[in-house]
């Protein structure tokens, strides 16, 4: 039995913002501006700063998936699983890199599991306890950057967030069951 | 109002829109800081439970996925401490029932043996470390899922070992 279908993902984040962003508009132009906040992160920041600080990559060699009923194959990666400052969650990176038999233009990772949803999931075997990506409240809400996509042959970065280990962990296993991929061994980094 | 600066402003801001955009290869710092207030942790770990009531007396259940590996029968090494710990919870002398249970995929030609076999793989454990237990060993496919298959996530929770008593 499959898991369930994905409904159209609206950019709430980015109509928010840009709402907000015309509201901030209209208040500068009426007001005098307070002493400006410090500058928030953007991806290119948080992507030169990740550069700077070098985010530590696992050693874990990359595996390939063989999808169910002959869709291919997908690379899969791991780069980081690193807990988080706040030292309540940890960040788990991966590469997928699809070969679909039948690929569509601009493939997000559910898109690439036949339109069910899929995450990996990290297990600590020697506490007996399996870590999910944390979820919101709204429906089918994780935190991922679930809607990246990328093209047949070509390299889609993901990340996942979980809590933070709870015991002393050196290395969990990612698994992804749909798949039958298991990759032991990812060690976590601060 | 001249439309100039309101451009300006919008101009300088768009960029920053777009900090926390569901595509960016990397979370934001913003982000992850506010991953602890928006998102809760809450069930987003799964451990072993205490034994709880049933049917069938006390049950201790066991999700399989930390105990094996994909589609093996081997009991993890880094596991069976664990699983032997939780034994303790388990009366001197009880009579007990070891379950496999799977999840649907593959169908009982794959999943019967696999729950048998996984069953058998926890009694040996049983065995080694509370040899007073009676057992009894029976895999049940997925005959007996724990919940409805809605998702990945609840396909796990029926990839299980139940072990039983008389409560």
């Amino acid at each position: 039995m499959r898991g369930m279908p994905t409904s159209p993902h609206h950019p709430r984040a980015r109509a928010s913002i840009a709402a907000l962003s015309v509201v901030a508009v209209l208040g500068l132009t009426a007001c005098t501006s307070p002493e400006p906040d410090p500058e928030p992160a953007t991806s290119e920041t948080a992507t030169a700063d990740a550069s700077a600080s070098a985010t530590p990559e696992v050693s874990v060699e990359p595996v390939v998936a063989t999808l169910p009923d002959e869709r291919g194959t997908v690379d899969v990666a791991v780069r980081s699983l690193v807990l988080d400052d706040n030292g309540t969650t940890m960040t788990l990176r991966v590469d997928f890199t699809p070969h679909l038999v039948k690929p569509e233009d601009g493939m997000t990772l559910s898109m690439i599991n036949n339109f069910f949803f899929i995450f990996p999931e990290l297990l600590d075997r020697e506490h007996l306890k399996r870590y999910s990506v944390i979820t919101g409240e709204g429906p089918q809400d994780w935190l991922t950057n679930e809607d990246t996509r990328t093209e047949n042959d070509e390299t889609l970065s993901s990340w996942f967030v979980y809590a933070a280990p709870e015991d002393d962990v050196e290395a969990f296993t990612l698994t992804m069951d749909g798949w039958a991929l298991e990759v032991p061994g990812v060690e976590v980094t601060a | 109002m001249s439309a100039v600066p309101v451009l300006v402003v919008v101009g300088m801001l768009l960029p920053f829109a777009y900090v926390d955009r569901a595509d960016a290869p990397e979370p934001s710092a913003e982000k992850i800081e506010r991953s602890v207030s928006t998102y809760s942790l809450e069930g987003s770990v799964e451990r072993v439970e205490p034994p709880k009531p049933t049917s069938a007396g006390v049950t201790l259940t066991i999700g399989s996925d930390v105990l094996f590996a994909y589609a093996s029968a081997v009991v993890d090494e880094s596991a069976q401490a664990a699983v032997a710990a939780q034994l303790d919870q388990i009366p001197a002398g009880a009579q007990v029932t070891v379950e496999g249970h799977t999840d649907s995929r593959g169908g009982d030609a794959v999943n019967l043996p696999l729950s048998a076999a996984r069953a058998e793989a926890v009694a040996a454990v049983l065995r080694a470390h509370r040899p007073d237990l009676v057992l009894a060993v029976v895999g049940k496919a997925s005959s007996e899922p724990a919940v409805s298959e809605t998702d990945e996530q609840a396909m796990a929770r029926n990839r299980r070992v139940e072990l039983s008593w008389a409560g």
